[in-house]
């Protein structure tokens, strides 16, 4: 069993980066680079473990992507991705459902403790 | 609210009782006494009214009986007058009588005798209406009737005289009055109702002498019985009130006894329990301050290490509230906190980024949906107070079963040790500024020019220059050792690389400032016309001297000389030496000229030492590195662009090319591995060469790049180029090295202002080759010896060249 996690980030490097950290550990990444991508990626796979969402993009930003999933009945866990001292920015992206965030640059180990815990709870 | 109960006292109550007892049995006993005297006189009364009644009628019957008999011979006789004087005298001398008849058979009355007018002049009446009244006497014997004659009952007795033949006579008859026993009667209910009078006086009289004697003795009884009783509630009540000897000696012989000496025994216990428990009191009041001293001892020596440490020590909830206890200096530090006010709030007033952050941390500690580990890791590391700098460092504080109920938050200055470091990296940026111009003045001054001009255009460029200009700087800053100019350019790479949008001239401005720090100093070291100072190898001119004087007199003053001016003649030989001194000259001026261009072996020099220090920073070993140079030599300040960027070549082998020791060994490859640096003039063109053994490009990793970036990636041409583009890199994460597919960009950029072209040879497993190819007419003054060995030159002055920028000015400060 492949917990499904997706990434939704404009920069090739974070993808890369996540998909490298998780993938040999048995996960499945499922790549998105915008947020309306992300939506439609959300909406197709039904059994995601977990996103992960970058707040600086184009097209659609993080905010408003928790704003569209908020819309929806989707139940996925979002957690974002944030350079450090963007209180207020967090701040908001949990007001919007959000349900947490990890720095970047990722820090040693972070990321799979993260995904290792929120899928086990998800069993 | 209840009413207040209102007590009794028990003798009271037991007073009442037998009080209302006493009356209610004297009361009962006078009517029953009284009632059966009434009684018992209606009795003996009615008892006497038949006596006397009885009496009338033996009376009356005896009378007539008795005078039917004397009449019988009368009658018999016809004596009329005898039998009226019989009748009147019976009549007067009875009072009673009220009258008498005699009635002959032929209802002829012989006698009749009523009471005259007087006292009993009621029954005075004619005899006939008497009659009236009364129906004959019935039979024989005497018959009776009550009758009512005036308002008085009368007993009439009658009878029938016969004579002895039974033949009536007549009929008798005389009526007596019950007066006499109404009177009787009378008399007798009088003296019985005076004597039941009396009985009742007497009985009331007794009554209420036993009530009052009986009132007195009750009370004295019941006071008696009581006093035992009023003695232990006495008792109980001084007790209750405090006064702990008060006992009771009761011996009343009841239960009042049994409770006095159950009291007494309750009271004595209780005493001792009390007793005990003061004593206990005493002992843990005596331990309590003991406990409380030892804990004031404690305290002080903890507050005596809060006071006096220099770190900032408190701790926090996880709802953010601080906790009293902590060190003094935190204080000193941000102020006094107001009472109840959290540890937000209060840092708020300090930095407000660093309280929001911390809030939000804490938000995520309590949710408890991240790891613990990652939440905490995630808090805010600095604070910054105006010009302080202060560090942070967090720990859980655990409850016994393992849960976090607050941080640990232990705070250090560290503004001094910052401003320290950055002191210290000042000097060293200052110095490596200095070892620079000391070592490679020529290409020092043409990298400042360079990144002037760089600089200047920055804040209009788009993001893609931006990118490169920084990318490009930051590689040449860290060779050269100016390793805070370096930082910047990473961060502001960085923050390029987050934002994707060109960066303000906010962001730029630190690096601006350090650029300008830097420049002053150097042109402080340089002074204005310290530009057009060259580095002249001392010994190179001293060499280039002595070879023209030993070409000069060589050529004119050697032991022949003088046989030869003998033989040929003055002219011939005055030419001759004229021709040697020329020719002296001209190899003067060239390696004169030669000295204003820098040896390319400089800066393949410079860059095989780079390339030796990531080596060994990479992990990778020891290099080899040889480096030829083909004695070229370039102007600096037109080549600086491509030394600049050979950097990223040096970068690419070293990172990208050269494998890891152990898999060299595994493939059999030569251990150190090499690097082989070159220049040199081949016909008409300039080459620069890298070439590795390492392990070649990788192929199949740049066509996934080139896939993702969108680039052609089918042939092999397109793959190559692809490798030049901007953003491809077959780097999966960035290091602080490579990664961000800029650097082979920027030098195909290099290549392309000077006409020039880059090709790629690469063999999987044996190694990589960039050879940089630049026609000569581009390439401005130059020296160099060709492969033939021929010195090649365009000299700086000579035809082909003039001393000047064939790439466009770069700009002086």
């Amino acid at each position: 069993m492949h917990p499904k996690i997706l990434i939704i980030d404009d920069s090739d490097k974070i993808r890369q980066e996540v998909r490298h950290m998780l993938a040999a550990q048995g996960y499945e990444i499922i790549e998105a680079v915008d947020g309306l991508d992300g939506l439609e990626k959300l909406r197709a796979h039904s059994d995601l473990s977990l996103a992960l969402c970058d707040l600086n993009m184009p097209r659609m930003n993080g905010l408003e992507l928790l704003a569209a999933v908020a819309k929806t009945d989707l139940k996925t866990p979002i957690l974002m991705l944030t350079t450090e001292g963007q209180p207020s920015l967090i701040r908001r992206a949990r007001e919007h459902g959000a349900k947490g965030y990890i720095l970047k640059p990722f820090r040693a180990g972070h990321l799979l403790d993260v995904v290792n815990r929120l899928t086990a709870t998800a069993g | 609210m209840p009413r207040p109960k209102t007590m009794t006292s028990l003798r009271t109550k037991l007073v009442r009782t037998m009080i209302a007892t006493l009356v209610v049995v004297t009361f009962a006993t006078v009517m029953v006494v009284a009632g059966l005297s009434y009684v018992s006189s209606r009795a003996t009364l009615a008892s006497i009214e038949g006596h006397l009644r009885a009496q009338i009628t033996q009376k009356g019957t005896g009378i007539v009986a008795n005078q039917a008999l004397a009449l019988r011979d009368l009658v018999a006789d016809n004596a009329f007058g005898d039998v009226a004087r019989l009748v009147e005298r019976t009549v007067e001398q009875d009072e009673q009588v009220v009258y008498g008849l005699f009635l002959s058979a032929d209802q002829h009355p012989w006698g009749y005798a009523g009471r005259a007018s007087g006292s009993s002049s009621r029954f005075d009446t004619d005899w006939r209406g008497l009659d009236a009244l009364m129906g004959p006497p019935a039979g024989s014997g005497v018959s009776s009737k009550t009758l009512k004659l005036h308002d008085e009952t009368v007993y009439e007795f009658g009878t029938t005289v016969v004579d002895d033949k039974g033949a009536a006579l007549g009929s008798l008859r005389y009526c007596l009055s019950d007066r006499p026993l109404q009177q009787a009667l009378e008399q007798a209910h009088a003296a019985s109702r005076r004597s039941l009078a009396m009985a009742v006086v007497v009985l009331l009289f007794l009554g209420a002498a036993t009530s009052i004697v009986g009132m007195f003795r009750i009370r004295r009884a019941a006071t008696h019985i009581t006093q035992p009783l009023a003695v232990l509630t006495a008792a109980v009540n001084s007790f209750a009130a405090g006064r702990r000897n008060a006992r009771v000696v009761i011996d009343s012989g009841d239960e009042i006894e049994i409770l006095g000496t159950a009291f007494n025994r309750m009271a004595t216990e209780l005493t001792d329990y009390y007793a005990q428990l003061e004593q206990l009191n005493r002992t843990l009041e005596g331990k309590v301050e003991e406990r409380t001293h030892a804990l004031a001892e404690r305290n002080r020596d903890m507050r005596l290490v809060l006071d006096n440490v220099d770190h900032g020590l408190l701790t926090v909830s996880l709802t953010g509230s601080l906790a009293p206890e902590r060190s003094a200096i935190v204080d000193r530090w941000f102020g006094a906190p107001e009472p109840g006010m959290s540890f937000i709030d209060y840092i708020r007033r300090i930095d407000p980024l660093y309280a929001d952050e911390l809030d939000l941390g804490l938000e995520g500690l309590r949710d408890d949906f991240l790891p613990r580990d990652v939440s905490l890791n995630q808090l805010p590391l600095r604070i910054h107070s105006g010009a302080s700098e202060y560090q942070c460092h967090y720990s859980a504080i655990l409850t016994d079963t393992g849960a976090i109920e607050g941080v640990l938050i232990v705070i250090k200055d560290i503004t001094a040790e910052l401003a320290h470091a950055r002191e210290e990296a000042d000097g060293k940026e200052r110095l490596a500024i200095f070892n620079a111009l000391a070592k490679s003045r020529l290409s020092l001054l043409a990298f400042v020019d360079e990144v002037n001009e760089h600089l200047a255009s920055l804040p209009q460029a788009p993001v893609e220059i931006q990118r490169r200009i920084l990318h490009t700087l930051k590689g040449n800053a860290g060779l050269m050792d100016l390793n805070l100019l370096r930082d910047l350019s990473r961060c502001l790479e960085d923050e390029l690389a987050e934002t994707c949008a060109p960066l303000g001239e906010a962001s730029l401005a630190p690096l601006m400032r350090r650029w300008r720090t830097l420049t002053d100093e150097l042109r402080g070291l340089v002074g204005e016309k310290g530009r057009n100072l060259l580095e002249i190898d001392g010994d190179v001119l001293t060499s280039l001297l002595a070879e023209y004087a030993r070409d000069c007199h060589d050529g004119t003053y050697d032991d022949l000389s003088h046989e030869r001016g003998a033989n040929a003649g003055m002219e011939e030989e005055r030419a001759r030496r004229q021709r040697i001194r020329d020719q002296a000259g001209a190899r003067l001026r060239d390696g004169v000229a030669a000295l204003a261009l820098e040896p390319a072996q400089k800066q393949l020099r410079r860059l095989g030492e780079h390339a030796e220090a990531l080596a060994n920073r990479l992990g990778k070993g020891t290099l080899a590195v040889e480096i030829s140079d083909g004695g070229v030599r370039l102007d600096p300040r037109t080549w600086e662009g491509v030394w600049a960027e050979m950097v990223h070549l040096i970068r690419n082998a070293v990172d990208h090319g050269i494998e890891p020791e152990a898999l060299r060994r595994q493939a059999g490859k030569a251990i150190p591995p090499t690097l082989k640096l070159t220049t040199r003039l081949v016909g008409n063109s300039l080459e620069i060469e890298v070439a590795d053994d390492g392990g070649g490009v990788d192929w199949n990793a740049v066509r996934a790049a080139a896939a993702r970036r969108g680039l052609p990636h089918a042939t092999d041409e397109d793959l190559r180029e692809s490798l030049f583009a901007d953003g491809v890199t077959t780097k999966t994460h960035i290091t602080g090295v490579s990664g961000r597919g800029v650097g082979l960009a920027a030098i195909r950029h290099e290549v392309d202002m000077r006409k020039g072209h880059i090709t790629l040879e690469s063999t999987p497993g044996v190694g990589t080759t960039f050879c940089l190819t630049f026609p000569l007419s581009q390439v401005g003054p130059h020296f160099g010896v060709d492969a033939d060995g021929r010195r090649r030159e365009d000299r700086p002055d000579g035809p082909g060249g003039e001393r000047g920028r064939s790439l466009g000015g770069v700009a002086e400060t």
